[in-house]
């Protein structure tokens, strides 16, 4: 673009906005955005869903806490987890149930038994980081198992391992294995 | 304490755009600033790590001022007045009513997706078993060598979310450390800088009208979108690689250093996100040796492919010399033919590219029909966007085919979950390609003109 006709053009644009054609681009951009939102599936799940549904639902749900927020969205494993959380301490280390116990068609607590949730070593430990956990099924291969501190009982199971008789008998419960 | 962390990244980010890339436009300086700034910080806090020093808040902030002093100093050793700051003519943007209207969609998308991402607490399970879990061990346990590593693990699978390469985790890492409760602050600063940058990146070359358009198109790509409110390792490394290859175009046209540099600096930054961009490395040897023919330059070439070799050598002995595994652990190492594992790939890309739609909207769509109308100037004067955007894809789905898939189930299942999410990568590129191409430059390219005047 030579100099002469760049500075017709600036001297061209400084003269105002033509509404004319302004509003006729506009108009077919937005109709262009309002079809492609409208009539593909994916830009209207965004539309609708993802931001619309998502807003209205922050909106009336701004009470909720961290682990309340986990709890909406993995229910009773999370639950669980926070229990944990909340009576023990961050050094602990804790031997769980075995995965037979955790997901039993007969267990007290329905567990997630899809992608993650309390039978997933590494999922439950983002919960409960830095805590430290040892699962049954792996409490051969695993280092902590040495200096287990904390229990987690579950229907029955885990009692074995406490050096005193509690007072109550939770169907789930965590405890020091020491008095 | 949030606030600092993103000052200290943005601050660290802008001196050093200042520093190196002048011909940066206020939007990309901007835009760039946090996404090179978190680079620099998560480099830095894993090189102290490497030679004892606690990763910490102290730590931290303390590299973080290192940084921005280096910075201020090389600023002002080249140019006593680089670290002012002012609105150049270029910047200024010819405001249109369209492009009122579509800045006000894309603020109306971006204000929905970050409401929702600070919302809810990282809860994929790809991140809450990985990068998540990571960061937190690296804010708390002060050392990227965390007791993750200490536990069992049953397979490679398993491990394998922990040994990616750290930029994500330390990035959550970094907020943590400043007290963040949600770590995706990360996500969403990377992604509002990434449309940013892409919207400067693309008036270079086209009207603000078109470049906020293509912006909303490519910063609304349903997939993609739903992954700024994520807590994963794609739209991160899809963000480093796209730009990095759109200031890699820009200097093969121009041969600014700014826009070298700022390629290189992105796809080591790549590198340190995923090793799977190795394939990108391997597709800037094809445009590299293109450009050799037609201009002779090797050195810078070279410089740039052993740097980005580096990152990606430098995370990868850490991880086989303290954990004994790599990343390299799940493909087959050899060649092999076998066509119905390439035929079940290839049409799973396919299906997922241009089957419903739902994934990626228009995308892939808009990008064929603007390759077919192309296609006359892209044979002639071989344009190496193309070449790179079709031979790394060519690349990244050939080396879904070299993965063992014993250890994930089924091959539909691993490409549902993983390969559609590379795919990001495609789309920044994609929607660049349609807003350069000759035709588009043609027709469109003067667009705000024609409506100012």
């Amino acid at each position: 673009m030579g100099k002469k006709q760049k500075a017709q053009d600036q001297v061209s644009v400084k003269k105002g906005i033509p509404v004319v054609k302004n509003l006729l681009v506009a108009a077919v951009l937005g109709v262009f955005i309002f079809t492609v939102f409208r009539e593909n599936s994916g830009y209207n799940w965004v539309w609708q869903s993802l931001i619309g549904e998502n807003l209205k639902f922050v909106a009336r749900s701004s009470h909720l806490n961290e682990s309340q927020k986990y709890q909406a969205k993995f229910g009773i494993d999370a639950a669980a987890l926070d229990y944990v959380k909340q009576n023990t301490p961050e050094n602990a280390v804790i031997l769980m149930p075995p995965t037979a116990i955790l997901m039993a068609d007969s267990a007290s607590f329905q567990f997630k038994k899809d992608l993650g949730g309390i039978k997933v070593r590494n999922w439950a430990l983002d919960i409960l980081y830095p805590r430290k956990l040892v699962y049954f099924d792996e409490k051969e291969k695993n280092k902590y198992a040495g200096s287990i501190s904390h229990v987690v009982v579950m229907d029955g199971w885990g009692f074995e391992y406490l050096n005193y008789k509690p007072e109550t008998r939770n169907n789930f419960d965590v405890l020091a294995i020491k008095n | 304490m949030t606030i600092l962390a993103l000052f200290l990244s943005l601050t660290v980010g802008f001196l050093s755009i200042q520093f190196f890339a002048k011909a940066f436009n206020i939007y990309e300086k901007i835009g760039f600033s946090f996404i090179l700034g978190i680079f620099y910080q998560s480099f830095l806090l894993f090189l102290i790590s490497l030679v004892g020093i606690p990763v910490s808040l102290s730590s931290s902030i303390i590299i973080s001022t290192l940084l921005i002093a280096v910075f201020l100093f090389l600023n002002f050793r080249a140019d006593k007045k680089a670290y002012q700051f002012s609105f150049q003519e270029q910047d200024k943007v010819k405001t249109t009513f369209g492009w009122f209207l579509m800045v006000g969609v894309a603020t109306y998308l971006i204000y929905g997706a970050a409401t929702k991402c600070l919302f809810w607490p990282i809860a994929e399970y790809d991140s809450m078993t990985g990068y998540d879990l990571m960061a937190k061990m690296i804010a708390k346990e002060g050392s990227f060598n965390t007791s993750i590593f200490q536990y069992p693990f049953s397979n490679a699978y398993e491990i394998a979310r922990f040994i990616y390469p750290p930029l994500v985790a330390s990035g959550f890492a970094y907020f943590y450390l400043f007290g963040a409760l949600n770590a995706k602050i990360y996500t969403l600063c990377l992604f509002v800088s990434f449309v940013l940058a892409f919207y400067g990146l693309l008036r270079k070359k086209t009207s603000d009208t078109v470049s906020i358009f293509i912006t909303l198109l490519m910063l609304v790509t349903p997939e993609m979108f739903s992954h700024v409110s994520l807590g994963l390792t794609n739209l991160p490394n899809a963000i480093y690689t796209s730009l990095s290859f759109i200031c890699l175009f820009y200097w093969l046209e121009s041969r600014s250093n700014s826009y070298y540099i700022a390629s290189l600096l992105l796809m080591a930054a790549s590198m340190w996100s995923r090793s799977d961009s190795i394939v990108f490395v391997a597709g800037y040897g094809l445009v590299f040796l293109f450009d050799y023919f037609k201009t002779k330059e090797w050195l810078k070439p070279l410089i740039y492919v052993v740097s980005c070799f580096f990152v990606f050598m430098i995370w990868n002995l850490f991880i086989k010399i303290n954990v004994g595994a790599n990343s390299s652990d799940f493909f087959v190492k050899y060649l092999f033919w076998d066509g119905v594992k390439f035929g079940q790939i290839f049409s799973k890309a396919f299906d997922l590219m241009l089957g419903s739609g739902t994934l990626y909207g228009i995308t892939f769509y808009v990008f064929v029909i603007f390759l077919a109308l192309n296609i006359v100037d892209i044979v002639r004067k071989i344009d190496l966007l193309v070449v790179f955007t079709v031979s790394t894809w060519l690349l990244y789905t050939f080396l879904f085919y070299q993965i063992d898939y014993g250890f994930a189930g089924s091959i539909e299942a691993y490409l549902n979950a993983s390969y559609k999410r590379g795919l990001f990568n495609f789309v920044p590129l994609a929607w660049f390609f349609v807003a350069v191409s000759p035709m588009s430059s043609k027709w469109l390219g003067k667009l705000d003109l024609w409506l100012l005047r």
